[in-house]
């Protein structure tokens, strides 16, 4: 398979999902965190999940009454590939402030 | 709201959706970035299926076209049935070609093939060659005695049939190599 240099939007969404690695997290905290846009941050979502860098699944709210949500969490795979291709730790310092 | 995607990524859509009523503001803008990125990027998986649609049938009828100013010079047949019914049968390849590629239904295929190929002609010769627009197939099924009305309904069939024998052939490979 061709391997492509991976984008920066790319690698932020992975590093949001990296730094809460132990929950999953929703499409609009992980927008929120790296300022993406919903049109550039879900054909992210969809090719790190088709190549097994993050596991999706549907998650029941906690509040009643509400739809499930889709939730995300990095799996190893994403982790060992944020890591070979993390390019410095000036956006990893940006969203661990954020969070 | 499915038409954004494929049947793989269906519940993409609904995550996105389901996403949007969590938002206070800015729904809206949220829901058509979202399911406009979801449809260019089942355009960018898809491209290549719609140029197999877009590429054989326009190459059948230059094809056609071809064949139709040679046959006076290749087998100087113009009373003879056989320059009919090579022109008839000579989408065949083109229609095999699309049921080999195209990894949607035969039946499909050969339908939206078949409207490609009546419908160039229709709407560009009467630009290209100051001729009237007309279903490409009528002259030919006419000389092999079938009233012109058939015509498109004999084209439909032939491309039914290449399509069918294409993706019959690729379900035969495929069913060996697994």
């Amino acid at each position: 398979m061709r391997s492509r240099k991976p984008s920066p939007q790319t690698i932020a969404v992975l590093e949001v999902l990296s730094i809460n690695s132990g929950s999953w997290m929703y499409g609009l905290e992980i927008a929120k965190l790296t300022k993406l846009k919903s049109g550039s941050l879900y054909p992210i979502l969809i090719r790190c999940a088709e190549r097994g860098f993050l596991d999706a699944k549907w998650v029941e709210p906690l509040e009643s009454g509400r739809p499930p949500r889709h939730a995300y969490k990095i799996r190893p795979e994403g982790v060992r590939f944020l890591e070979r291709n993390r390019n410095s730790g000036l956006d990893r310092q940006r969203i661990e402030s954020a969070v | 709201m499915r038409v954004f995607s494929d049947a793989q990524h269906a519940s993409w859509v609904d995550a996105i959706v389901e996403e949007a009523n969590h938002l206070e503001e800015g729904r809206t803008r949220w829901l058509l970035g979202g399911l406009l990125s979801l449809a260019c990027y089942r355009l960018s998986r898809e491209i290549w299926s719609l140029l197999v649609f877009a590429f054989f049938p326009l190459a059948a009828i230059v094809f056609f076209t071809l064949l139709v100013r040679a046959q006076f010079v290749i087998w100087n047949s113009s009373n003879l049935l056989i320059g009919p019914v090579i022109l008839t049968i000579s989408i065949a390849p083109f229609a095999w070609q699309i049921g080999r590629i195209a990894q949607i239904h035969p039946v499909f295929s050969g339908t939206m093939a078949f409207m490609i190929f009546q419908s160039v002609p229709v709407i560009l010769w009467p630009a290209l060659f100051d001729a009237p627009g007309s279903l490409i197939w009528g002259i030919n099924v006419k000389a092999l005695g079938i009233s012109p009305v058939f015509a498109p309904l004999l084209t439909l069939t032939l491309w039914f049939a290449g399509t069918l024998a294409g993706s019959y052939c690729r379900w035969r490979v495929t069913d060996h190599v697994s």
